[in-house]
């Protein structure tokens, strides 16, 4: 046992040692030439002036690390990176970020969220004597109601009526419900009342979000990938997935360090940031159970609840 | 009855006043096969961890795990007595394939795994409320397997209580505590 323990902590003083190398040379990548700088400054100043009036156009700017623009557009504005790039006669590369620029709605996890709503705040069933959950993410039913996916123990029952925050008003109805047990199905949908409105957003901190662009089917959810989940009691946090078994309705997580789910966590949405750079996510799943203490979190993929609770 | 070519192992448990109900002293019998495991030992927060000996034979090996259903597991709901079955980890932390199954008195495991390793068999649990450990009441007719017997005094008899619990009474006054209810 002491020999594993000296081999792990080996590993470890290695590890810091790249990262602290890694750190250097990604210094050194932010700088650049002063040609290069007055040709990426002119480039930014290009699509700023011509695209300021433009209700799509959100912002830009300069990455100097990848030695391009990027500019920031609202995802329904049909503005591409190929017309920016003519914008500039093709001198640097534009990325374009798709996001939704607008007021933060929610500036706490556990006060009032709304219009839009956003996933990973506090929620609970109506009625309910134990804790609260998670409100996981957004998604359409099959007949065309818009709501939120949560764990199956949180809505408890199909008809429920669902709490944001735990003694806040009422969302709205559970209207799909597949039961309470993680290698069977433990899901709801919730069908958001009329005057509700809701979002692809992820609480993130109290003045950001993550924004949902795309979702990543569970045969592509491969062992070793890297994925955050969004709670109500242990915030944004993120581990390694170690299980996706052919055959099986869930995945199994390890956390990197202290508690990746604890109580309150469930219901939580799963996601992947390719960058931190970009607020914009894939979503993986949705939380619904725990071991050892939270060191382990079992989530749901996402195209399983999508079948599971007639979800397009 | 077990089969003599299984190995078993004696877990004494603690009585854990935080259980519902709260137990006493119990000691549980869990058979594997084949037996070639060592170092079972239960973890009440997480559940039980093993190695695979290294002397046996190398390569993928299936295991039978039968664990007692009446062996202490975590809940967070009063009204659910386990959250599914438990998940088993190797030692490269990648879940290891199983199937479980159940009869009366046993929830039976068969576990993939790549001799050599150690196992955790993990409890999981709704992250709902806090968790805490329940044990199940189980059928009279299981004790025998589940219980390892402890040794009785000379002129004792193993006997089972009303919760369950092992108790060693003189022998004379077995009939007269069964009639009264006091065992079972």
């Amino acid at each position: 046992m002491q020999d594993k323990i000296d081999q792990k902590i080996l590993q470890i003083d290695f590890l810091e040692s790249e990262i602290d190398r890694l750190e250097q040379l990604n210094r050194n990548s932010f700088n650049v030439d002063s040609v290069t700088k007055d040709t990426l400054m002119t480039a930014l100043t290009t699509i700023q002036d011509k695209h300021e009036a433009n209700d799509g156009f959100h912002s830009a700017l300069i990455d100097f690390q990848d030695r391009e623009i990027l500019v920031f557009v609202h995802p329904d504005s049909g503005l591409t990176s190929e017309q920016f790039e003519e914008d500039v006669d093709y001198e640097v590369s534009v990325s374009v970020d798709e996001g939704i620029h607008g007021p933060i709605s929610c500036t706490s996890r556990d006060g009032t969220c709304s219009n839009p709503l956003y996933a990973g705040v506090e929620i609970k069933r109506s009625g309910d004597t134990g804790g609260p959950g998670t409100l996981g993410y957004y998604a359409t039913h099959d007949n065309g109601a818009r709501g939120f996916v949560t764990a199956g123990h949180v809505a408890d029952f199909n008809g429920a009526s669902i709490r944001q925050p735990e003694n806040g008003r009422i969302i709205g109805q559970v209207t799909e419900y597949c039961g309470q047990s993680y290698s069977s199905c433990d899901g709801a949908f919730i069908d958001l009342g009329g005057s509700e409105t809701g979002s692809n957003r992820i609480y993130k901190t109290n003045s950001s979000f993550y924004n949902v662009i795309g979702n990543t089917a569970d045969s592509d959810q491969t062992r070793g990938t890297f994925v955050k989940k969004s709670g109500t009691t242990t915030g944004v946090t993120y581990g390694s997935i170690i299980g996706n078994l052919p055959d099986d309705n869930y995945n199994l997580i390890k956390f990197n360090s202290g508690n990746w789910a604890a109580s309150g966590d469930s219901g939580s949405p799963v996601f992947k940031q390719p960058s931190t750079r970009s607020n914009n996510v894939y979503l993986y799943g949705l939380l619904v159970g725990a071991a050892a203490g939270g060191e382990y979190g079992l989530y749901h993929p996402q195209d399983f609840l999508a079948d599971q609770l007639d979800l397009r | 009855m077990i089969p003599f070519f299984f190995f078993s192992t004696a877990i004494l448990v603690s009585g854990i006043g935080e259980s519902i109900p709260s137990t006493d002293d119990k000691t549980f019998q869990i058979f594997v096969e084949p037996a070639i495991v060592e170092d079972l030992v239960f973890i009440p927060d997480a559940g039980l961890s093993f190695t695979v000996n290294p002397e046996g034979e190398e390569g993928e090996t299936l295991l039978l795990v039968k664990i007692p259903k009446n062996f202490p597991t975590l809940t967070t709901r009063s009204n659910t007595s386990i959250y599914d079955p438990m998940i088993p980890i190797g030692d490269d932390d990648f879940e290891l394939q199983s199937d479980m199954t159940e009869d009366k008195c046993f929830f039976n495991y068969v576990i993939s795994v790549q001799n050599p390793t150690d196992v955790q068999l993990l409890y999981t649990y709704p992250p709902v409320n806090d968790p805490y450990i329940i044990s199940k009441t189980i059928d009279r007719d299981c004790f025998e397997q589940v219980f390892a017997e402890p040794e009785c005094g000379a002129g004792y008899e193993l006997q089972y209580n009303k919760r369950s619990e092992q108790v060693c009474v003189f022998s004379s006054s077995v009939e007269k505590l069964l009639i009264r209810g006091y065992l079972m």
